[in-house]
C-alpha cells in the first residue's frame, strides 16, 4: 500500500517535534539545523587524550570514533525509507578544539586586535567525492585501503591506514546494528504491511553493508551513513551534485521496473529530512553540458513535498534546462522557506579558471556548503572558516588617522589598507599554522575516504594529501567601511557640514544626545554602497581592489596553496559587530555588522531589488568564490504571476558577475510574531546567510537580526 | 536638451511588459482628483516635508529667513511665505526636507535609465516615459526615447493624448507601446473630475489605435466618480470602437499616494475616498469582456 503522503506527514511532524525537543533541552543554537537529534542522556562521552580534558591527535579521534559508533543509537522509523540520525557533535564536544602542543601565541595579538576568526583548528570544510563512495561500497573503500598499505609502508603510513580501517569497520558495525533491530522490530511486529517495510530496510542495509548500492533506495541509504558518519565526526556537512549522482540508479531501477515516480518521491523525500545537506542541482558537466535530468525535477518535487529547513542550489547557466529554473522558482514562492538557493556558473567558473584551473576543473566546482563550492574529493578548502572583520580593521585606523595633525580620507585610506595588510596576512599565517598541524588535532579521518589523494599517498588531507590547496579568507563589514569612507568624504571634505573632531567625538559617545543624533543622521544620510555611481560604491570598489590583491599575494604556487578571496560573513555580523564602536556610517556601538557583500539595509528608496542585484554582481573578488545576494524579497511581489521576473533578476545578476543568491521571502507580520513567542511557528524557516535554520531555534539577538534586515529591506 | 523629472523609478513592473525603469516627467494638464502622483501636476521643482523623516532637530526653522518654518509636533511649512530658497533643503540632516523635481539633461536620463538594462534584457522589459504628462515637454522626452531606441531598448509611454495629434504623430516612430487613459466616456464629467473634456482624447485614441501600435487603454475606477456598471459600459463602447491592436484595463482605485499631497502642501480633493473594493472591480471586469475587450493583447 503506498501511503506514502501519510507518511511524509508524519515524518514532517516528528522532524518538528525533535527540532522542538533540541530547544528544550539544548536552548537556541545559531546555526544550520543538522538534522541532528537529540542524544539520549549519559550513554557517551568523549574520551579525553589530554590533561585539558580534550583529545588530540589521529588516534584519540579514531578511538572516540569508533567508541561512539560502537554505541551509537539505533535510530528506525517505520514511515522513514531509510535508518539512521546523527545525534552527537563529537568536536564541540571537547572543550579546547586546538592542541597545545602546537600554540600560536605568536599570532594571537593581531588575532584579538583585528577581530579575526582564524579557523585554526577548525572543523572540515571541503567536499567528499560520493561518486567514489557509491562504486566502491564500504569495502571497496577498504580494498582501497589496503593496496595502498602495501605501497606506502613507513610506521606512519601503516598506522594512518590502520586507523582508517577501524573506522570504516566502526561504521559498518552501527549500520549492521540496525540491520539486526529492524529485523527485531519486523519480528515483533503483527502488521503484515509494517512487517514488510521494516524487513525491507533490513534488506537494503544488510546489502549495502560491505558492497556498492546497486539500486536508488541503497544509493541514498549509503549516502546517508557515510555523510551522517563525517558529520558526527567533524560535522562536516558538504554534498554533491546530486541529481547527477543519483540518475544512474533512477535509470536502471526503472528501467528493470523497480521504481515509479511516486516511490522515487517518497525515497527521496526521507533523504532530503535525514539532513539538510547542500546539495546542487543543475548546472554543468566538465564538458558544459547541462546535468539536468528526470532526478532533478523529482527532487524539488520531493523536497516541495516536505518543505523543511533545505539546502538546495540550482547552478544556473546559459544551457541550464529552463523548466528546472522555472520550477525551482514556483517552490521558492510557492512555499516561501528559503529554498532552494541559485548559485552562478559563469562568474564562479571564469573566476576559478583566473587561478590558473582548466574550464574542466572550474566546472566541477559545486556548490556544496553554506558560502562555498568545492571540488569534491580533490580539494582541501577552509572556505566559511577563516574571516577578517574588515569594520574593526576601519576603526582602528580611523582613530589612528583621527589622531593625526592633518587627518584626511586619503589618509585614513592609507592606514586601513596597511592594517587591512596586515589582517590579511595574519589570517593566512593562521591557515598556515593550521595546514602544519591540524593533523596532530583533529585529522580528517572520515574526509580522507572519499578524497583522492590522502589514501593513494598515506597523508591526512590536511596534510599534503588532497590534490589542491585553495584556501579561503572572507572580508566582512564591507558596506559599513565603505560606507564609512563615503559619509567622511562627503560631509567632512567636501561639504565640510562636519569636522573629524565632531565626528571623532560623536563617535566616542555613539551618538549621544540630540546633538550625537543629529550628526549620526547626517552621516547615514550619504551616498551609499548599493546605490549607483555614489561615492559608497566606489569606496567598496576599491576596499575590494585592494582586498583581493592581499589575499591573493599570500599564495605559494610552489607548496599548491591558492589564497581566493571572498566576501561573507555567515552568522558572525552579530559577534563581529559587538567588538565595534560606533562608525561613521551611523550605526551605533555594538550593533551588528553587515552582512556579506550586502549594502547595509535602507541604502536604496525604490528598485531595492535590483541596486542590490547589481551592486552585488559588481563587488565580486572574482576568483571563484561567492560573495553571496542576501535576496530579503518583498512578499507583496513574491507572487506565481511574478515568476518570471524574479526570474529574470536571478538571470541578470548572475550574467552581470553573480556567484550565489540566497532569498528570504518573509510575511513580515508572521515574523514580527514569530518573534514574540517562537513556540507559535515551530516550522517557520529563514535563510540566516548561506543556511536555513528554524526560526524558533535562534537566539533573540540573531531573531532580532532577522527581524531587523526584514523589516528594513 | 533638460527636462524636468521627479523620479526614476527602477524596477517598475506595472508600466508595461517585464522589468522597467519608469521616467517621471513634471507637469501636467489634467487635475484628475484621485491622482496619486500629485508632485507631477506642476513642472517646477517642489519643496516636499515628510515627517516621518524629521527627528525635530529645528535645523531647517534656524535657517529660515523667510519665517515659513515653525514647530507643532511636526514642521509647519506656511508655502504663503516660502519663496523656496532651499536653505531648509540644505541644512535638514535626514532628508526630510527635500525638492521634488530635478532638471536633467536628455543623455544623463538615458544614461540613467538604462543601468538595468540586463534586467530589462533577461526580462522582457524596458523604459517606459510617465508623469505628469512626458509630451508637455516634447523635445525631451523625444530625446530620450531616442536615446533608448539607438541602445535597442523596449520604450513605453504612458499618456493622456491630450496633445494635439502632431504632438503624438512625431513620437510614433518612436514608441514601442502607448498606455493612454480613458477617465470618464461623458465628456463634461470628464471636465469635472480632470479639468478638461475628452473629446481630443478619444480623437487620438482613434487615430492611434489605427496607427496599429500595441495600445493599452486604462480606467482608474474610482468609487462615485466611474465605478458603476453604466460609467463602465459608456467606456466600453468607446473602446470597442477603435480599430487596431488595443487592450483595455480596469485599474481599482487605490489611496497610497495621498500622503504626497500632504508633503506637498496641497489639497486632496478626495482625502478620505476608500479604496475600491476588490469584488466590486472584479465585477466591473466582466464588463470589458462582454464587449469583446481583452485584457492583454
Amino acid at each position: 500500500m503506498k501511503d506514502y503522503e501519510e507518511r511524509i506527514a508524519r515524518l514532517r511532524a516528528r522532524k518538528l517535534e525533535q527540532t522542538q525537543e533540541k530547544i528544550r533541552v539544548e536552548g537556541t543554537l545559531d546555526e544550520d539545523d543538522y538534522g541532528r537529534i537529540v542524544p539520549p542522556k549519559g550513554l557517551w562521552n568523549i574520551r579525553p587524550n589530554h590533561p585539558d580534558g580534550s583529545f588530540y591527535g589521529y588516534d584519540a579521534w579514531t578511538e572516540n570514533f569508533c567508541s561512539l559508533m560502537a554505541v551509537h543509537p539505533v535510530y528506525i522509523d517505520p514511515d522513514d525509507a531509510f535508518a539512521g540520525r546523527w545525534m552527537y557533535f563529537m568536536s564541540k564536544m571537547r572543550p579546547n578544539k586546538w592542541n597545545p602542543a602546537y600554540p600560536y601565541d605568536h599570532l594571537k595579538a593581531n588575532i584579538e586586535k583585528y577581530d579575526i576568526i582564524c579557523g585554526i583548528g577548525d572543523d572540515a570544510h571541503f567536499a567528499p567525492d560520493y561518486e567514489m563512495g557509491l562504486q566502491l561500497g564500504w569495502d571497496g573503500l577498504i580494498g582501497r585501503i589496503l593496496h595502498y598499505r602495501e605501497i606506502n609502508d613507513s610506521p606512519e603510513q601503516q598506522h594512518f591506514y590502520d586507523l582508517h580501517l577501524r573506522a570504516i569497520r566502526a561504521v559498518q558495525g552501527w549500520i549492521s546494528r540496525h540491520v539486526e533491530e529492524a529485523r527485531r522490530q519486523a519480528a515483533a511486529s503483527d502488521d503484515p504491511e509494517l512487517r514488510a517495510r521494516l524487513t525491507e530496510l533490513a534488506e537494503v542495509n544488510e546489502r549495502i553493508l560491505s558492497e556498492a548500492p546497486k539500486t536508488l533506495r541503497e544509493a541514498c541509504q549509503w549516502i546517508i551513513w557515510y555523510h551522517l558518519a563525517s558529520r558526527t565526526y567533524n560535522r562536516d556537512g558538504a554534498g554533491g551534485q546530486i541529481d547527477a549522482l543519483l540518475q544512474p540508479y533512477y535509470e536502471r531501477d526503472k528501467a528493470a521496473g523497480l521504481l515509479d515516480d511516486e516511490t522515487t518521491i517518497y525515497y527521496l523525500s526521507c533523504f532530503l529530512i535525514n539532513d539538510p545537506v547542500y546539495w546542487q542541482l543543475g548546472g554543468p558537466d566538465t564538458s558544459g553540458k547541462d546535468q539536468t535530468s528526470p532526478v532533478s525535477f523529482l527532487i524539488l518535487e520531493a523536497a516541495d513535498r516536505i518543505n523543511t529547513s533545505l539546502n538546495l542550489t540550482v547552478r544556473v547557466h546559459d544551457g541550464l534546462d529552463p523548466r528546472l529554473l522555472r520550477k525551482s522558482v514556483e517552490y521558492l514562492v510557492k512555499n516561501r522557506n528559503g529554498w532552494p538557493r541559485f548559485s552562478g556558473d559563469k562568474a564562479l567558473v571564469e573566476g576559478f579558471m583566473r587561478n590558473g584551473f582548466s574550464a574542466e576543473l572550474a566546472r566541477r566546482r559545486i556548490a556544496v556548503g553554506c558560502n562555498w563550492m568545492s571540488l569534491p574529493g580533490l580539494e582541501y578548502t577552509m572556505n566559511d572558516l577563516v574571516k577578517v572583520n574588515m569594520a574593526r580593521v576601519f576603526e582602528i585606523a580611523y582613530y589612528e588617522t583621527a589622531a593625526a595633525a592633518e587627518p584626511s580620507t586619503e589618509r585614513l585610506w592609507e592606514t586601513f589598507a596597511r592594517h587591512l595588510g596586515v589582517a590579511v596576512h595574519t589570517a593566512a599565517e593562521s591557515i598556515r599554522h593550521h595546514l602544519s598541524y591540524q593533523k596532530y588535532n583533529e585529522p580528517e579521518l572520515l574526509l580522507n575516504l572519499l578524497s583522492h589523494g590522502p589514501i593513494e599517498k598515506g597523508a591526512d588531507a590536511s596534510d599534503g594529501g588532497a590534490e589542491y590547496y585553495n584556501l579561503a579568507i572572507d572580508g566582512a563589514g564591507l558596506a559599513i567601511v565603505a560606507d564609512s569612507f563615503s559619509a567622511l568624504e562627503q560631509h567632512v571634505e567636501r561639504e565640510k557640514r562636519l569636522t573629524w573632531r565632531a565626528v571623532t567625538a560623536a563617535l566616542q559617545s555613539d551618538f549621544a544626545g540630540p546633538e550625537g543624533e543629529k550628526i549620526r543622521q547626517l552621516l547615514r544620510n550619504s551616498e551609499r554602497y548599493g546605490s549607483e555611481d555614489s561615492a559608497g560604491e566606489r569606496w567598496a570598489l576599491r576596499i575590494r581592489d585592494e582586498y583581493v590583491t592581499l589575499v591573493r599575494r599570500e599564495s605559494e604556487p610552489e607548496l599548491r596553496r591558492c589564497f581566493i578571496p571572498g566576501f561573507f560573513s555567515w552568522a558572525n555580523t552579530v559577534g563581529f559587530g559587538r567588538h565595534v564602536g560606533a562608525t561613521p556610517d551611523g550605526r551605533h556601538a555594538g550593533t551588528p555588522i553587515s552582512h556579506g557583500a550586502n549594502p547595509s539595509p535602507g541604502f536604496a528608496a525604490d528598485g531595492a531589488s535590483l541596486s542590490l542585484a547589481t551592486a552585488i554582481a559588481r563587488i565580486q573578488p572574482g576568483y571563484g568564490n561567492t560573495a553571496p545576494m542576501q535576496w530579503e524579497l518583498d512578499p507583496t511581489f513574491a507572487h506565481q504571476e511574478n515568476v518570471a521576473l524574479i526570474e529574470s533578476i536571478i538571470k541578470a545578476h548572475f550574467e552581470m558577475g553573480g556567484t550565489l543568491i540566497n532569498v528570504n521571502i518573509m510575511d513580515k507580520q508572521k515574523v514580527l510574531e514569530a518573534h514574540k513567542d517562537p513556540s507559535k511557528y515551530p516550522d517557520l524557516v529563514v535563510r540566516v546567510t548561506g543556511f536555513t535554520a528554524y526560526f524558533a531555534m535562534l537566539s533573540p539577538e540573531f531573531r532580532q537580526l532577522v527581524v531587523d534586515r526584514i523589516l528594513e529591506s | 536638451m533638460k527636462g524636468t523629472i521627479t523620479t526614476i523609478q527602477r524596477m517598475s513592473i506595472h508600466d508595461g511588459p517585464g522589468i522597467r525603469s519608469t521616467l517621471f516627467l513634471k507637469g501636467c494638464d489634467l487635475r484628475c482628483a484621485w491622482c496619486h502622483n500629485p508632485e507631477t501636476w506642476s513642472a517646477r521643482p517642489q519643496l516636499q516635508y515628510v515627517a516621518g523623516k524629521c527627528i525635530g532637530c529645528g535645523s531647517c526653522i534656524a535657517v529660515c529667513e523667510a519665517r515659513a518654518l515653525r514647530f507643532a509636533e511636526k514642521v509647519m511649512v506656511d508655502r504663503s511665505h516660502c519663496t523656496q530658497c532651499g536653505r531648509c533643503v540644505e541644512v535638514c540632516v535626514t532628508g526630510a526636507m527635500s525638492w521634488v523635481g530635478r532638471q536633467i539633461e536628455a543623455e544623463e536620463a538615458v544614461r540613467e535609465l538604462l543601468l538595468d538594462r540586463t534586467f530589462f534584457e533577461e526580462s522582457g522589459g524596458g523604459v517606459t516615459l510617465s508623469g505628469g504628462e512626458p509630451l508637455l515637454q516634447a523635445d525631451f522626452a523625444e530625446e530620450v526615447l531616442r536615446g533608448c531606441l539607438a541602445e535597442g531598448v523596449h520604450t513605453a509611454v504612458e499618456s493622456n493624448l491630450t496633445e494635439p495629434w502632431p504632438t503624438i504623430e512625431r513620437f510614433l516612430p518612436l514608441v514601442r507601446l502607448w498606455m493612454c487613459d480613458l477617465k470618464v466616456a461623458d465628456s463634461a464629467k470628464h471636465r469635472r473630475w480632470t479639468g478638461l473634456g475628452n473629446e481630443r482624447i478619444v480623437e487620438n485614441l482613434h487615430r492611434l489605435a489605427a496607427t496599429g501600435t500595441p495600445l493599452i487603454v486604462r480606467t482608474p475606477v474610482v468609487p462615485g466618480v466611474n465605478d458603476t456598471p453604466e460609467a463602465v459600459e459608456a467606456l466600453c463602447r468607446v473602446i470597442a470602437g477603435l480599430n487596431g491592436k488595443v487592450a483595455y484595463e480596469l485599474l481599482g482605485f487605490h489611496s497610497l499616494g495621498f500622503g504626497k499631497f500632504d508633503d506637498l502642501g496641497m489639497d486632496n480633493p478626495l482625502a478620505g475616498t476608500p479604496p475600491l473594493a476588490p469584488e466590486k472591480l472584479a465585477d466591473l471586469q466582466r464588463i470589458p469582456e462582454r464587449f469583446g475587450l481583452k485584457r492583454k493583447f
